[in-house]
C-alpha cells in the first residue's frame, strides 16, 4: 500500500497553510500549466506578480497563451515595531491579464502605546489588474512589457488622517519591463525588473495618499534584480523609492534581499531580509518576510 | 541621500552587465560539454520519449517519422552548439510555416526539454546555454 505523505505549509499568525503530498513535490508537472517554473514570480504584498515589494512584468500564475491561471498567497512582514500580514489571490488569462486583490492587516503596537493611540492596526484593500503589452520574459529579445493599475482603500483612516494623509483612497499606475537573460549570469539565468510606479501612497497607502508636503502623485522608480542557481531557487534583491509626502512622519526608500524556492508550479516559498527605514517616527524598521504562495 | 543609494546600484548592475559579457569568450565548446553528437543523441532520444506522454503535445507527433525528427534536431543542435553537423533545413522559419504552433506548445516542449536534460545529468550551466541559443527560434516557431 503506497502512503501519501501530506506536508504542511503554515503561515502564522495569518493562518494560511497549503497541503501539498510529497507527490506534489516531487513533480515538476504537479498542475498542467505550460510556462516554465518561476517565470509567474511570487506575490509582492500588494498583490500583483513580482517580487515581495517591487512588481514585475510578468503575469502570475504559469499560464501560457492559450491557458489560465490563478494563485493564492499570504505574506508576512515582521519588524521590531510593526507587523505586516497580507492574503489575497490573482486570476490571470492567457498570459495577457492578471487581476488580484490582497488584503493587508498593519499592527502598531509600538506606535499605539508611544502616542496612546485608540487602535492598534490598519487594514487596506487593493484591487489590481495589469496588462501584458508586449514581449516574452524569455523567448523575445526585448523585455516583457506589463502595465498595471492598483486602486488602494485604506480602511482605518483615523491615524493616517491624523498624520496629515489627505485621502484614505488612492491609484498606483505601474509601467514594469522585466526580462530573464538564459545563462545571463556565469551560466546561471539572470532576472532584471524595473518599475515605474506614477503614486502618492503613503506607506504603500496604509498611511493613506498624498500629504501636507505634496500631494500630487510622483514617479518612483523601483528595481529588483535576480540570480535563478537552477531551475527550483531564485535569490535576488530589489530597492523600491518611496514618497514622502507627510511632514509629520517622515517615509525612507525601502530594499530586501530574498530567497525563493519553487520546488514545482503548485508552490512557491520566498523567505527574505527588509530594510523599511524609518516608518512612522520608528527608525530602522528591518526584519524578515515570509511569503506562501499557492498556483493553480 | 537614497538617490546616491539608488545611483551606486545601478552602477554596480552595470558593471555586472559589463564583467558578465566580458566573461563569455572563455567559454569551452558547447557541443563538447553536450556531450558531443552521441550526447545530443541522447537528450533527443529522451525528449521524444517524454513527448509521447506529455499531452500537450504528442498528438502533433501523430505520423511524424520519429527517427527523422530525431536525426534533424540532433543535427540542429549539433550545429547551433558549435558541433560539426550541417544541418539541412536551416530556415526554421520555413519548416514550422503553417504549422500554427502555440506558446503553449512552445513552452511545453522546452519544459520537456529541460527534463530531458535533467535526466541524462547535464549540469544547470550548460542546460541555460543551450536554451540560450534555442530561445531565439520562438519567432519563427510560434504562431507561424
Amino acid at each position: 500500500m503506497k502512503i501519501i505523505k501530506i506536508l504542511a505549509f503554515c503561515l502564522l499568525p495569518s493562518s494560511v497553510c497549503m497541503a501539498v503530498s510529497e507527490a506534489d513535490l516531487a513533480s515538476s508537472e504537479a498542475i498542467a500549466r505550460s510556462r516554465l517554473l518561476v517565470t509567474g514570480g511570487a506575490t509582492t504584498i500588494e498583490g500583483a506578480a513580482g517580487g515581495g515589494i517591487v512588481p514585475m512584468a510578468v503575469i502570475s500564475g504559469y499560464g501560457a497563451q492559450e491557458e489560465w491561471s490563478a494563485t493564492a498567497f499570504g505574506s508576512y512582514v515582521d519588524t521590531s515595531d510593526y507587523q505586516l500580514e497580507v492574503v489575497g489571490g490573482s486570476w490571470s488569462w492567457r498570459n495577457r491579464l492578471e487581476l488580484s486583490v490582497a488584503q493587508q492587516k498593519l499592527t502598531h503596537d509600538s506606535l499605539t502605546a508611544a502616542l496612546n493611540l485608540p487602535t492598534d492596526s490598519i487594514s487596506q484593500r487593493i484591487v489590481s489588474a495589469k496588462v501584458r503589452v508586449v514581449g516574452d520574459l524569455i523567448y523575445t529579445a526585448a523585455p516583457q512589457i506589463s502595465i498595471g493599475v492598483q486602486y488602494k482603500e485604506n480602511l482605518d483612516f483615523l491615524v493616517p488622517g491624523a498624520v496629515g494623509a489627505k485621502n484614505d483612497s488612492g491609484t498606483d499606475i505601474n509601467l514594469s519591463a522585466t526580462k530573464l537573460f538564459l545563462g545571463g549570469f556565469f551560466n546561471r539565468n539572470l532576472l532584471l525588473n524595473a518599475n515605474l510606479r506614477y503614486t502618492n501612497a503613503n506607506q504603500t497607502g496604509l498611511v493613506g495618499f498624498g500629504g501636507d508636503k505634496n500631494n500630487d502623485k510622483e514617479v518612483m522608480p523601483e528595481i529588483s534584480a535576480g540570480v535563478l542557481l537552477n531551475k527550483h531557487w531564485l535569490v535576488g534583491t530589489e530597492y523600491r523609492q518611496k514618497p514622502d509626502n507627510l511632514s509629520f512622519i517622515k517615509e525612507n526608500d525601502w530594499q530586501t534581499v530574498f530567497v525563493g524556492w519553487f520546488p514545482n508550479k503548485r508552490i512557491a516559498v520566498v523567505a527574505g531580509w527588509v530594510d523599511l527605514g524609518e516608518v512612522a517616527t520608528f527608525k530602522d524598521q528591518t526584519g524578515w518576510y515570509l511569503s506562501l504562495q499557492g498556483s493553480f | 541621500m537614497m538617490r546616491i543609494q539608488l545611483f551606486k546600484i545601478a552602477s554596480a548592475m552595470v558593471v555586472l552587465l559589463l564583467l558578465i559579457s566580458c566573461a563569455s569568450p572563455t567559454k569551452k565548446s558547447l557541443y563538447d560539454d553536450l556531450g558531443q553528437y552521441e550526447g545530443i543523441d541522447n537528450i533527443i532520444r529522451e525528449l521524444i520519449f517524454i513527448i509521447a506522454k506529455d499531452e500537450r503535445v504528442s498528438p502533433r507527433y501523430k505520423g511524424v517519422n520519429l527517427q527523422h525528427f530525431k536525426k534533424g534536431l540532433s543535427d540542429y543542435i549539433c550545429q547551433l552548439s558549435g558541433g560539426p553537423c550541417k544541418y539541412e533545413n536551416e530556415n526554421m522559419k520555413l519548416i514550422h510555416a503553417g504549422h500554427n504552433y502555440s506558446n503553449t506548445e512552445f513552452n511545453a516542449i522546452v519544459d520537456d526539454l529541460i527534463l530531458a536534460m535533467e535526466k541524462r545529468g547535464i549540469p544547470v550551466g550548460v542546460q541555460n546555454r543551450l536554451l540560450a541559443l534555442l530561445a531565439p527560434a520562438y519567432k519563427d516557431v510560434v504562431y507561424q
